[in-house]
């Protein structure tokens, strides 16, 4: 089954010029200045190539001939969304792991994030499951992943109600201690100066007896 | 232990009360001559805690607002570490009357409780308030009352003097926003006691009531359900009465 909206748009491929060379145009500037970045060294090894991957997918999309749009258009829709919800998991895991390893981010937080990208993968690499999963709750694929990305979503959210609540506690605690502490040095503070004085004052004295 | 004149400290949780907390200060010293005073800055935005500092009281600073219940356990924690034996708890906007303070203390001393609550309901007129805020004050007072199995007429009463024992289990355990109903509950479950009093609520001086229209519905349930919720937890027997006082 061909979407005719979509074999519209296959149609005006091949008299889209100008759209294309601006794309592709486009693409070769990222391409030079990723080259040209990484050579340099001004940036890291892996956002060169990540730059230079951006770019090379820029000039093909541009080049792409009108027979293989054709041929993208006229398969199962449920492939094209295989790619792209593959494409997302790995988006995911990559920004994922990256963060862990910046330590920006905690495991226990990490693991969810982890767990969604990998449950999204999976059904992209197994459609049988998904059959399966809709033998049983009668979703649709697109559906399927959209319910089970909000139920992550929601399990997320809630995860961070919790820790929140826990931060808050823990917040209190160190306020009312660092209160508690500062009323006390200054107490110190009061006591010491009050000594130093008196001790002053006596030396004075002492000293105008001797003389 | 080294740093207190008294053995009862007064506690005043104050936020943004600066027109108000001089002439409370000067009240209590005219009082109660010797005790010690201090007040909790609630992270307030203006010079609350200088204007105390000036009228001769011991200021917790807090470095965030943390909300009454907070602030109040700040003021626990600080009569627990420096060994005092009472603590007063009253409020920094002049609701409550030093002058009664004392009757405060004659009850606590007079009787076998941990708690002693000034009621403004307890003598008949007197306070006025909004209906909304009646129902809630007193639908609640009836619901802890039988919880409590302790007759209660003002549970969201700030005016109360402590002991001991009980400042050790309110400086580790205290609830957060609200806390007077929930922590009469939660105490009751460690086994302390308490008992009612009659006090006078003054008008505020300055400053407005930190909860509105819409704040009122809002407490009750909050609290009702914190309430429910505190029945079904465990009783921590760390805190509880015969642990706590044969500890201390």
């Amino acid at each position: 089954m061909i979407d005719p909206l979509a074999m519209r748009y296959a149609v005006g491929w091949e008299h889209a010029v100008f759209q294309r060379v601006c794309i592709g145009l486009i693409g070769f500037l990222i391409l030079f200045f990723a080259g040209r970045g990484t050579w340099k060294k001004d940036c890291s090894i892996i956002t060169g190539i990540l730059w230079f991957l951006a770019g090379l997918v820029l000039v093909i999309f541009a080049s792409i001939p009108q027979k293989v749009v054709e041929l993208v258009v006229s398969t199962e829709y449920q492939v094209r969304i295989r790619v792209i919800m593959g494409f997302i998991s790995l988006l995911v895991l990559y920004v994922t792991f990256e963060s862990i390893r910046r330590t920006h981010l905690q495991e226990k937080y990490a693991l969810l994030w982890v767990v969604t990208g990998l449950v999204i993968l999976i059904s992209v690499l197994f459609p049988d499951a998904v059959a399966l999963f809709r033998a049983v709750t009668g979703m649709e694929y697109a559906t399927a992943i959209a319910a089970v990305s909000f139920t992550f979503l929601v399990m997320v959210a809630f995860h961070f109600s919790i820790a929140m609540s826990a931060m808050q506690s823990k917040q209190a605690k160190i306020a009312q201690r660092v209160a508690t502490l500062e009323a006390r040095l200054l107490q110190m503070e009061k006591a010491l100066d009050k000594q130093q004085t008196e001790s002053e004052s006596k030396g004075e004295v002492s000293g105008k007896i001797s003389k | 232990m080294k740093n207190r004149r008294s053995d009862t400290v007064i506690l005043i949780p104050a936020y943004n009360e600066e027109a108000s907390i001089a002439s409370l200060l000067g009240e209590i010293h005219n009082f109660l001559p010797g005790v010690d005073i201090v007040v909790i800055n609630d992270g307030s935005a203006d010079r609350t805690a200088d204007v105390a500092r000036e009228n001769g009281a011991e200021v917790l600073d807090l470095p965030c607002n943390l909300g009454v219940g907070g602030a109040v356990q700040a003021g626990f924690l600080y009569a627990y570490e420096n060994g005092y034996e009472y603590a007063i708890r009253c409020d920094g906007d002049g609701q409550h009357s030093p002058s009664e303070m004392k009757n405060l203390v004659a009850a606590m001393k007079a009787g076998n409780v941990d708690l002693v609550l000034g009621s403004r309901f307890l003598e008949e007129g007197g306070y006025k308030s909004t209906w909304i805020r009646y129902c809630g004050i007193h639908g609640l007072a009836a619901f802890l009352s039988f919880i409590c199995r302790r007759k209660v007429t003002d549970p969201t009463s700030g005016f109360q003097i402590l002991n001991r024992p009980l400042l050790y289990f309110f400086s580790r355990m205290y609830p957060m926003d609200y806390p007077e109903p929930e922590a009469l509950a939660l105490m009751r479950r460690e086994g302390y006691d308490f008992c009612e009093i009659p006090a006078t609520f003054r008008e505020r001086t300055a400053g407005k009531s930190t909860i509105g229209k819409w704040g009122t519905l809002y407490y009750v349930l909050k609290v009702f359900l914190a309430l429910l919720v505190d029945r079904a937890r465990p009783v921590d027997v760390r805190y509880s009465r015969e642990n706590v006082a044969g500890k201390i």
